[in-house]
């Protein structure tokens, strides 16, 4: 009892009400935007037989009356329908992918909250009009469609720079990993609160499912707007020690063979505040494009699981579709344990590449040993979780806890307008590796013909790509390490030197 | 409280909506009556004609031109049986579906006429005719084909069938089963239509969205979740 009353103290003593708000507001800003994007592959069945007429050849004849079943004319059929209903996916992940170096940039230069709000709204506007003013006014347009997924896209991105670094702001580096590997289930809560209001009220008709989730993630803006408070420094906190424990500082001493060190600003920004990639050091430019390919790689194949798993589970074990959707949450669950793990993992290192360098390398077993899973849901659903605890684990350290570090050890180099621009390069790479693994798994899968063992090994390959494109950065923190400890050994040193000299000293004065 | 105003506009409303029914109604029975008189028909009723003889069997009906007319119900006349034999009926007449409004027809006789082709949404809606006769042609045969008519007698001039197949019990199944349900309508045809509580396009909706509720239940913990973090949160920001 008495160990919990004081970790309750230091708890106390760490965090005030403004974190616990700033986590939950965050948390439930991000779930809601990612609820509605649940909303739209939710109701992708009951779209598509909207938009068609009812199926009718030689012997099943037209239904009628025409009304009813044969009115609405935007597809032939609901396969027709199906690769349009893909377009509109790759068209939102580039958007977003687009969106979110620009909102990175935007989250920077304005006031975060306002930033945040706006694009919750705005974006639930257009989810509104999407999926609940055209059914309303029975407006059914392909381009507009399109139109209205590309602003969709680019809207949504103002959210995760902007969460990131928010939560980057309050929690310091030591607790970050642990709190943003917790935090970044928001991703998952938000597609279980997206898939529980569109089952609510479906019956409905699909446009209120839309309609409920954009108007709770409009209200979502409209709270963070007047509730938010993105920074310590706002109300007169101290911010959260980071990135410089004593080993970081012990790095200036060794910088000139290095090279690459803590010490370079990722983003520079000039002194008129806009913030721009400034080539000064190539070095840390190719480190930082590194680590944010390493994240496009892995997210690929992050995303490609998100997607493909219930279908992949539906066409090789002959599962229902239900049946898939339900086990495909274990991967999900893997991978909140694995970022929650792995962050308190490396809080405690002080380090975040070994651990996720060797997550990473456990992936690929894994992901062999999830291919060859027998059909069995039990078996399958473990498999598949322990993918998930490797993949999707370091999936969720790289995009937020480490990147927010990045983020910060900027501010603390005196760019001030780096935390979220940071973010948003990094994610932005990200959804672009996440859009490619789009079209390039149904090619392999579909148009090559292959067996989807082949799609696995392309996923290994990814993975291990992923631990490639990271390895600068582990060599940049064992480095550090390796001089925090010279460093130690020097200062012990002179230590012992100036005892001696001290003893030495008063033995002659003493004499 | 009587409101003079109020009772006289609703009257007023109630008169006019009253000679709106009446013009809509008289207008049916002008197409029904039109049909009885069509211009191309040379000749009247034919007195050994099967309209003819089921006018004069049974009580309450009447001969009005080539139509056999029920006048015992009061509110309007209900055609139950058209004889338009050599009228120079072509497949350009049946294009603005003349027969529609006679809902209640039982008996239809088209011999004699250059029809090529007849259609079963030429008689759609008909679900009470029992007897049809077509002109024996390569094309020409009843509505709605072979299944739906329980007997079919083929002379050299005409073709008569008899007594409508169940379409529904042909085409079982058809109907999406959880939201909707089949009704006869014709030869040949059935309708699918929204089940008790479905509605909408192709019966995908049911019930009716908590509107005010749900807007009223989320605007006010929007505004009560606002309020509280403002008092805790946004009011100690310091603005610089």
């Amino acid at each position: 009892m008495a160990s919990i009353s004081r970790m309750w103290r230091q708890l106390k003593t760490k965090y005030s009400i403004y974190h616990v708000f700033v986590f939950l507001l965050t948390f439930f800003s991000y779930a809601f935007f990612h609820a509605t994007r649940k909303t739209f592959s939710n109701i992708k069945t009951t779209i598509s037989s909207e938009w068609t007429p009812q199926f009718c050849n030689a012997t099943e004849p037209c239904l009628r009356p025409e009304k009813i079943w044969m009115d609405h004319h935007l597809f032939d059929s609901s396969s027709d329908a199906e690769p349009f209903l893909g377009w509109l996916d790759s068209t939102f992940l580039i958007s977003y992918a687009v969106g979110l170096y620009i909102s990175g940039i935007l989250g920077d230069r304005f006031d975060m909250r306002k930033v945040l709000s706006l694009g919750m709204c705005l974006s639930a506007v257009v989810v509104f009009v999407f999926g609940c003013l055209t059914e309303w006014v029975h407006l059914y347009s392909q381009p507009f469609y399109i139109i209205l997924f590309v602003l969709n896209g680019l809207l949504q991105s103002t959210g995760w720079p902007c969460v990131v670094a928010i939560m980057g702001n309050w929690f310091g580096k030591s607790t970050r990993g642990l709190v943003l590997g917790a935090w970044s289930a928001c991703a998952s809560v938000g597609n279980i609160i997206g898939a529980l209001l569109v089952s609510q009220v479906l019956d409905y008709g699909y446009e209120y499912a839309f309609l409920v989730t954009s108007a709770v993630l409009f209200a979502g803006g409209i709270i963070n707007f007047f509730g938010l408070v993105p920074s310590p420094k706002d109300v007169g906190l101290p911010e959260p020690e980071d990135g410089d424990d004593d080993d970081d500082s012990a790095s200036s001493g060794d910088e000139d063979d290095t090279g690459v060190t803590a010490r370079t600003p990722l983003v520079q920004s000039d002194t008129d505040s806009p913030v721009t990639f400034t080539q000064t050091r190539p070095q840390a430019i190719s480190f930082f494009q590194a680590y944010s390919l390493s994240y496009a790689c892995l997210k690929l194949v992050n995303y490609s699981f998100f997607f493909w798993l219930p279908f992949y589970l539906h066409s090789q074990y002959g599962w229902k579709e239900t049946v898939a959707d339900e086990i495909s949450i274990y991967y999900d669950v893997g991978g909140i344990i694995g970022g929650m793990i792995g962050g308190y993992l490396s809080d405690r290192m002080k380090k975040r590449a070994p651990t996720v360098v060797t997550m990473l390398l456990l992936a690929l077993p894994s992901l062999w040993g999830y291919s060859a899973s027998p059909n069995n849901k039990t078996i399958n659903a473990v498999l598949m979780a322990v993918a998930g605890f490797f993949i999707g684990g370091p999936a969720n350290l790289i995009s937020s806890a480490i990147s927010a570090d990045l983020g910060r050890q900027d501010l603390i180099k005196g760019n001030s307008e780096a935390l979220s621009t940071v973010t948003g390069i990094v994610d932005g790479t990200g959804s672009v590796g996440a859009s490619v693994g789009q079209i390039l798994v149904p090619l392999l899968h579909k148009q090559l013909h292959l067996d989807w063992h082949w799609v696995f090994y392309f996923f290994m390959l990814m993975t291990l790509m992923t631990v490639v494109c990271i390895l600068p950065m582990l060599v940049r923190e064992v480095r550090s390490m390796k001089c925090f400890l010279n460093y130690q050994l020097r200062r012990q040193a002179a230590a012992l030197v100036q005892d001696t000299h001290r003893t030495d000293r008063q033995h002659s004065l003493n004499s | 409280m009587a409101n003079p105003g109020r009772s006289f506009a609703t009257l007023l409303l109630f008169f006019v909506s009253c000679q709106w029914c009446l013009l809509l109604t008289g207008g049916q029975e002008d197409n029904a009556l039109s049909l009885c008189q069509l211009s191309s028909c040379r000749s009247p009723l034919v007195d050994d004609g099967v309209v003819y003889t089921m006018c004069q069997d049974r009580h309450g009906l009447q001969v009005w031109g080539r139509c056999c007319v029920n006048v015992t119900d009061t509110t309007h006349n209900v055609t139950i049986g058209l004889d338009l034999s050599g009228c120079n009926i072509n497949d350009e007449f049946f294009k603005e579906s003349p027969l529609l409004t006679l809902t209640h027809l039982q008996t239809l006789v088209l011999d004699n006429n250059p029809i090529t082709v007849l259609s079963s949404e030429d008689v759609a809606g008909l679900t009470e005719l029992n007897y049809i006769s077509v002109p024996t042609h390569s094309n020409c045969s009843c509505p709605g084909g072979e299944e739906a008519w329980s007997q079919h007698i083929r002379t050299v001039n005409t073709t008569v069938c008899v007594e409508q197949t169940s379409t529904c019990t042909i085409y079982d199944g058809s109907c999406p089963a959880t939201s909707s349900h089949c009704v006869e309508d014709g030869p040949g045809l059935f309708l699918c239509l929204c089940n008790e509580g479905y509605y909408g396009y192709k019966c995908l909706r049911q019930g009716t969205f908590p509107m005010s509720a749900f807007l009223a239940g989320l605007g006010s913990s929007t505004v009560v979740a606002a309020v509280v973090l403002w008092v805790l949160q946004r009011r100690h920001v310091k603005t610089a």
